[in-house]
């Protein structure tokens, strides 16, 4: 697998490497902290009262906010570092990115506006659920069209507007709907009590049965695309290096049902955490070295030697502090919501 | 260009009014009437929004005044275009404009509400501790829902464990 970028050396070589590490984790873990935010408003309209809504928006409201900041600290990384793939990737999922954007606006105002309004709550339970569902959806078409590829002349987009609309990302887009809905479900069942918490650990089964179907499909479908992905996986001895990883996903899968059923609290969401760790590592796997697939390769895309060092300072000090911060909210937030949202909060 | 000359100088007029607002109210406070003097609270009043005002100038003034720009000297705006067609910018700017119109609408709606209904007298908060007396949120008055009565619903964050 290392035959790649050998033609650049030094600084020019492992930059891009270790940028592109960065990102991968900025992205992983927007998926999997707003991940969870997100199916918290996919699962938002199904619950069967406002009390239920209430403790579900509240398990999440100091926390969502920041959860976003990985989505930030992931596109200015593309914009500072990857300035040519940032300029061919947003023309290319113009209406995409838009549609995430406003439903994300859609669902953060509803934080603010659902608790203000008695007559007018109704809207925002469906803006916040909406919304959320939205910007998953949208995120799973940019996840699609990733996979399928981008038109690409010299250093430009050279695609249509909506190439990235085909029944194979609207296929991934409904799988991260589910995936999304399963660590929402999971979240749920770790942060409440009561016939809520067993609510959740239904919606949760449910949401993992279509989660691991949509998977099956999608995985099913990308040999079919007519892209280069499925040569790394079925090509000898790779395969048997891979094997493993759909193996895996089955089992952790397997985990999930089992500690749902068995009455765990925290096992089913830092399993489900694991099935999307498993899932990014699959793509990441699939698409390396391309930032662009199938044309534009981390090195390609990357700025000079002095401007990616120029941001890693920056980022130095960025991704530690997000970390300790992320990680000292969540220590605050700990435990399970108060059923009894008035008489405060946390218990 | 004649834009950029007006809206940097009303940026810097509305600057040099929030001083001049801050000056006078550390001389009311010395004289002892801050709180009393009804010029002061409504000039106050009328600067509420200045500071929007003065973001929005401010960005006029650098995005007009580089053009014809992006990167000024260097990266001229009709080179540095993205291949994104004039329809897909159309519905993006009409979406943002709907958006922003009711997100804005019912913010100020809110606003204005919270504003009728003035401060509550600190008596009258439910649940125990200065926590609760804390707003945490933007638009949250501390402890209160805005329609019904008072401390009806806990908006904004909840008490930290234990």
């Amino acid at each position: 697998m290392f035959g790649f970028g050998t033609e650049y050396v030094g600084w020019a070589f492992w930059l891009p490497l270790l940028w592109a590490a960065i990102l991968g984790v900025a992205i992983t873990m927007y998926v999997v902290v707003d991940g969870f935010d997100l199916g918290i408003g996919i699962i938002f309209t199904a619950a069967y009262n406002d009390n239920w809504r209430d403790r579900m928006m509240f398990s999440v409201a100091p926390i969502w906010d920041g959860n976003e900041t990985w989505l930030i600290l992931g596109g200015a990384g593309l914009f500072c570092v990857f300035s040519m793939a940032y300029a061919i990737l947003m023309p290319a999922l113009y209406i995409p990115i838009l549609i995430m954007l406003i439903a994300l606006i859609f669902r953060g105002v509803a934080f603010e506006f659902r608790f203000k309004a008695d007559a007018s709550r109704r809207i925002w339970d469906y803006a916040f659920h909406y919304g959320s569902l939205l910007a998953t959806f949208a995120q799973g078409i940019v996840l699609g069209a990733f996979v399928q590829g981008f038109k690409v002349q010299g250093n430009q987009f050279a695609g249509g507007t909506w190439d990235w609309l085909t029944p194979f990302s609207i296929a991934t887009g409904l799988g991260l709907v589910c995936g999304y809905g399963l660590l929402g479900a999971t979240w749920c069942v770790m942060k409440t009590t009561g016939e809520l918490e067993i609510w959740s650990r239904q919606k949760a089964f449910q949401f993992l049965i279509a989660t691991v179907v949509l998977m099956g499909i999608v995985s099913a479908w990308v040999p079919l695309l007519g892209v280069q992905i499925d040569r790394r996986w079925f090509a000898w001895p790779n395969i048997v290096v891979l094997a493993p990883v759909p193996l895996l996903t089955a089992f952790v899968a397997y985990r999930i049902y089992r500690t749902l059923e068995d009455g765990y609290a925290a096992a089913p969401f830092l399993l489900s955490i694991g099935l999307f760790l498993r899932g990014f590592l699959g793509l990441a796997i699939s698409l390396f070295p391309y930032l662009v697939p199938p044309s534009v390769t981390i090195w390609q895309a990357a700025n000079t030697v002095e401007s990616q060092l120029f941001a890693l300072v920056g980022y130095a000090f960025a991704l530690p502090i997000t970390f300790a911060y992320t990680a000292y909210a969540y220590w605050v937030f700990r435990g399970k919501v108060a059923e009894q949202i008035a008489a405060g909060g946390y218990g | 260009m004649l834009p950029v000359f007006f809206v940097f100088r009303g940026m810097v007029a509305i600057g040099f009014a929030m001083l001049g607002l801050g000056v006078w109210h550390l001389y009311l406070r010395w004289k002892g009437t801050l709180f009393t003097n009804r010029l002061f609270l409504t000039a106050a009043m009328l600067m509420t929004p200045s500071g929007f005002g003065a973001v929005l100038l401010g960005w006029f003034t650098a995005e007009i005044g580089r053009q014809p720009y992006v990167v000024y000297g260097q990266l001229r705006t009709a080179d540095a275009v993205s291949p994104v067609t004039t329809g897909a910018v159309t519905i993006s700017l009409a979406t943002f404009f709907v958006a922003y119109l009711i997100v804005f609408g019912f913010g100020s709606y809110y606003l204005a509400k919270l504003l009728r209904k003035g401060p509550d007298p600190v008596e009258t908060m439910p649940g125990a501790g200065s926590l609760a007396l804390t707003s945490s949120r933007p638009l949250s008055v501390a402890n209160e829902g805005l329609e019904g009565p008072s401390g009806t619903r806990r908006p904004g964050a909840p008490l930290p464990a234990e």
